[in-house]
């Protein structure tokens, strides 16, 4: 449950605590005085619970002392991307049920058209969003490397990327990190356009 | 110990504010370290009533009498069992046990869909964390479950009630509660969407499975409440229409209506304000049940008992909740507005408006009938009884229609049927309906509400199985496979909807049940040893009495044997028990002889020890078991609508040649025998009819006198029971005896309905009233969906953007193919 990682080897917060809570429970229980099985149950039960309410208290302060992560900037996570994921399988589910629906003569052929259009649409939005995902993180490891390797200065701002003649020339922004407009609004690391302002936003990545 | 669970709760509370007070910070300045903390903060609130419930009931193991609430219900001689089911045994600890099971099951869901529903989460948490506070301050302030004894605390505990000491008593109140409080979760996913203003079908898809949940553990609840009554009451019904029985059947009824709207929004994209509106008022009946059953404004057996201060908070609690809900939904109205219309009354969202109007007119119903001896007490002074005759006569044409509707509905198309399709969908259904029907009629079957749900029974039933068996033929035409492996598929790809189908067969099946009662007969035979009588082709011979006890109780047991057609059937043995510290209120065990065609129940009613003579209420109720395994199918169904896909990986295998045949084979051999209709005896009908019409005077079982709980020890039963036959004898006719009998009582109370008159017309009326304005509002709203122009729908890509598209789109129908 605790969202910061541990420099030793194989120790987690959380075992901290389970070790505390075990010898708390011992010591209750030998001190205990009524000595039926289902008191001293119990008794480790309860002490078992209070144990975890320390660790949830440890839960409940350590974001607040965590250095500041800006919300908008995560990058997608495992577990986001597994959702996505299913996002994705479930309407494709619900596309094979109207299918089936129209085979078995409950859908007819024009509403089915108007219906599978809406659910078609959202899937191929999520798959764009899986699709960037993968550019995001590479804008993310980008920075890490930077950070690390401190010494190399940032690169070059690189020139603008070439822009379809159809486009009006909006201002370009330079920002110092992915996604960042002037106005100061932090948008999604792959967003070309501020979504406040609608300033077109510098690319770190094609 | 009893001080550190009081300051357990207090420090809960403390945190659960915490977490109120960081989330909506976190989320109104999208500050991830506050959103963090506050879930945290509310794991601990689990965490620490996970250790108060840990020291209530270590208290009543270890019999600390110190303790009030330990000492008021529990005793050294009472089971573990019931030792640690007291905790939820009394008012103080059933609040406690509810904030327990909240805080644990909102921790679930958070810690479920944190990634998911990244911006519900805080408001998510500090809709739970009010909810609560609110609770445990009820507790802190008022109602302590560890509250101790000033002076000295006596040495002896009081012990529970015995009609509590049964193995029931362990799971019925769970699962009540549970369904009850996982209710709070779609409201507090249905109040961050509007809130936040993320109005699309995500909080939807968050919310339904714990809907689902929700609303398995209230059937569960309900039906267990039924076999409770049914089995240890002795009054041979299982339903008493009593204010807390009604408590848990409303929030039932709307959670059933939104969990089919829905399906209307995901479909269709309709009905949005209509979903938010239902799931708020689900969580406001279930406050609003908890508030019937503990304030004392309506009367009732299953209350806790009346509490003034707990009603004025209650009630606060429930202005507020409705107020803050409301102005919500009425702020984001513009979001909400369906961009759809309705296009036919033949279509499948025109049967579920119908549909989600009988459920809302039913809650409403049950809601007004509950509440209505009260307001006449406010506004006219006179106190009368709402009881079954009048829930019956109105339950069972509603009822009924809810079944037609259930054939219907899942026969029409999306949109619009046209004739042809409706032809092919309804002719095999009706032709069931038809034949039944006319089986019903001819086999002589009077009791017109139970013919008619059979034949109902029998078409819903052919609707089922007809969209089993069309589903697998297509599928099979689809994937090549054989019959068996299309069909096992079939389930396995559309969990939900043929979930539903098998939940809707469980249905079924229970109003197959309810329907025997139309015909059930009972009849009290008193019989010295060796005697016998008979009733509805069952013999019952009366052998002995044996008086018995352990260190609990003494149990007096009439030994019995019943015969039918000649042949011994069983040896029945109904007792009465009597525990230490209750003997004025002996419980009841009834002998039942289950069978699928009926059940002879039987009740030890009186008994003379000297003469061995015995007095034995015998009830045959037919199809009543029915009911239960109704229950279970139903329970089946929606196990397999709330599985995950990976459970139904093995679906795609095919099945060898043979399996089919031998496991039909298995099957047939395992199925008992068909249930035998039984032909109606219309004996003592007017005996009968008055049991029902007058409340049994005895003044504490607050029912008509066919269900009094506690007949056989209730002396004045037995008078009023003289008396009516005395008028019978008379010659006096139904109204004269019950018009008799308001004037000796003083007040039209003791009638168990309303006489129609002044005032109590409404009690009739409004119903009817209620029923067709909720039509009129329905078919105005349909009219008016009809007659907006239907909304272009975004274009689904710019126009720069098509080859992108295209690749996608060919991606998209490469992944489609692949899928099962």
């Amino acid at each position: 449950m605790s969202s910061e990682t541990s420099t030793n080897d194989g120790f987690h917060v959380s075992h901290f605590f389970v070790l505390l809570s075990l010898m708390a429970a011992t010591v209750a229980v030998v001190m205990a005085r009524p000595a039926a099985p289902e008191h001293l149950i119990l008794i480790s039960l309860t002490v078992g619970a209070a144990g975890l309410a320390a660790l949830c208290f440890y839960r409940l302060l350590a974001p607040l002392v965590a250095p500041h992560v800006d919300m908008d900037r995560q990058p997608l996570s495992d577990r986001l991307r597994a959702d996505l994921e299913r996002e994705k399988a479930l309407t494709l589910r619900s596309i094979k049920e109207l299918e089936f629906d129209r085979a078995m003569g409950k859908v007819s052929p024009a509403d089915f058209e108007e219906m599978t259009g809406r659910l078609r649409a959202r899937a191929i939005g999520i798959m764009k969003q899986l699709d960037s995902a993968s550019s995001a993180y590479r804008a993310v490891i980008e920075k890490e490397l930077e950070q690390r390797l401190g010494a190399k200065p940032a690169a070059p701002t690189p020139a603008p990327a070439p822009v379809p003649a159809a486009v009006k020339a909006a201002p370009v922004v330079h920002a110092a990190a992915a996604g960042t407009c002037a106005c100061g609004t932090v948008n999604d690391p792959d967003a070309r356009f501020c979504k406040s302002c609608g300033a077109r936003l510098q690319e770190v990545t094609q | 110990m009893p001080a550190l669970g009081t300051f357990t709760l207090l420090a809960t509370f403390v945190v659960a504010s915490y977490a109120l007070a960081a989330s909506i910070a976190g989320g109104r300045r999208r500050s991830r370290a506050l959103i963090e903390s506050g879930v945290g903060a509310f794991y601990m609130t689990a965490a620490l009533m996970a250790v108060a419930s840990g020291i209530i009931i270590h208290a009543f193991v270890t019999d600390n009498y110190a303790i009030k609430y330990v000492q008021r219900y529990s005793d050294v001689a009472q089971p573990l069992a019931y030792k640690i089911t007291s905790y939820w045994g009394g008012l103080d600890g059933s609040i406690m046990f509810w904030v327990l099971l909240l805080s644990v099951f909102g921790t679930i869901a958070v810690a479920s869909n944190r990634e998911r529903h990244r911006e519900l989460i805080p408001w998510v948490v500090a809709i739970m964390a009010a909810t609560e506070m609110f609770f445990i301050f009820i507790m802190v302030v008022h109602n302590n479950p560890f509250d101790t004894f000033v002076a000295s605390a006596p040495a002896e505990g009081k012990g529970l009630n015995p009609l509590l000491q049964n193995f029931y008593m362990a799971i019925h109140p769970p699962s009540l509660y549970t369904g009850f409080v996982a209710m709070t979760i779609p409201y507090a996913f249905g109040m961050a969407a509007l809130i936040t203003g993320h109005l699309d079908d995500a909080w939807l898809r968050a919310v339904r499975r714990w809907t689902m949940i929700g609303w398995l553990f209230l059937t569960f609840g309900l039906t267990l409440g039924m076999l409770w009554a049914y089995e240890e009451l002795g009054w041979g019904g299982f339903w008493g229409w009593d204010p807390v029985e009604n408590a848990g059947l409303l929030p039932w009824f709307t959670a059933t209506a939104f969990l089919h709207s829905v399906m209307v929004q995901e479909r269709r994209g309709m009905l949005r304000v209509w979903n938010v509106t239902l799931v708020i008022t689900t969580f406001f009946l279930t406050i609003f049940g908890t508030f019937m059953t503990r304030s004392g404004v309506v009367q009732s057996v299953h209350a806790f008992g009346e509490d003034r201060w707990l009603a004025g908070l209650f009630s606060g609690f429930m202005i507020l909740l409705l107020t803050f809900s409301f102005a919500y939904v009425i702020y984001r109205l513009p979001l909400l507005k369906s961009r759809h219309e309705l296009d036919s009354w033949f279509s499948r969202e025109a049967a579920f408006l119908v549909n989600n109007w009988i459920l809302l007119f039913s809650a409403f119903f049950i809601l007004f009938a509950t509440m209505f001896p009260t307001l006449s007490e406010a506004v006219r002074g006179q106190r009368l009884t709402v009881g079954p005759p009048f829930f019956n006569q109105w339950m069972r044409p509603i009822g009924l229609v809810l079944l037609v509707l259930t054939g219907i509905a899942p026969l029409l198309a999306w949109k619009k049927s046209t004739v042809s399709n409706l032809v092919q969908q309804f002719t095999w259904p009706v032709a069931a309906l038809i034949v039944t029907g006319a089986a019903v009629f001819a086999l002589g079957i009077r009791v017109w509400s139970s013919g008619i749900c059979f034949a109902l029974c029998a078409f819903v039933g052919a609707t089922i199985l007809q969209e089993f068996i069309r589903g697998a033929s297509v599928r099979k035409g689809a994937s090549g496979s054989d019959y068996f492996t299309a069909l096992v598929g079939l389930v396995a790809r559309q969990q939900r909807r043929y979930g539903g189908y098998i939940v809707h067969l469980g249905i079924v099946l229970m109003f197959l049940g309810f329907a025997g009662q139309g015909y059930k007969q009972e009849k009290d035979m008193q019989l010295n040893p060796g005697e016998q009588n008979t009733v509805a082709g069952f013999t019952v011979r009366h052998d002995s009495i044996a008086v018995t006890s352990d260190d609990q109780k003494q149990m007096i047991t009439g030994h019995v044997t019943v015969f039918r057609n000649g042949k011994q059937l069983a040896q029945m043995a109904p007792a009465r028990w009597f525990f230490a510290k209750h003997e004025s209120q002996p419980t009841t065990e009834v002998a039942i002889r289950r069978a699928p065609g009926e059940d002879i129940y039987i009740v030890l009613a009186a008994y003379d020890i000297g003469t061995q003579n015995a007095t034995y209420a015998v009830t045959v109720n037919p199809l009543v078991n029915w009911i239960w395994l109704g229950f279970g199918i139903l329970a089946i169904g929606t196990g397999i609508a709330l599985l995950p896909e990976r459970a139904f990986a093995f679906a795609g295998a095919r099945v060898p040649e043979g399996v089919v045949t031998t496991s039909l084979l298995l099957l047939m051999l395992l199925l008992p025998g068909v249930a035998r209709a039984q032909t109606v005896i219309q004996k003592d009908a007017l005996r009968q009819q008055l049991e029902g019409d007058l409340m049994c005077t005895c003044g504490g079982c607050l029912a008509p006198m066919n269900n009094c709980p506690m007949a056989g020890a209730c002396h004045g039963l037995k008078e009023q029971r003289e008396k009516v036959n005395r008028m019978i004898d008379q010659g006096m006719t139904r109204e004269q005896i019950k018009a008799a009998f308001v004037r000796e009582h003083g007040g039209v109370d003791v009638l168990s309905a309303p006489p129609d008159e002044g005032f109590n017309r409404l009690a009739w009326a409004l119903p009817y009233v209620a029923g067709a304005t909720g039509a009129a509002l329905v078919g105005l709203v349909a009219y008016r969906w009809t007659r907006r122009p239907a909304m272009p729908e975004a274009p689904a890509a710019a126009g720069a953007e098509v080859p992108v598209e295209d690749a996608l789109a060919a991606r998209l129908d490469d992944e489609l193919r692949d899928l099962d």
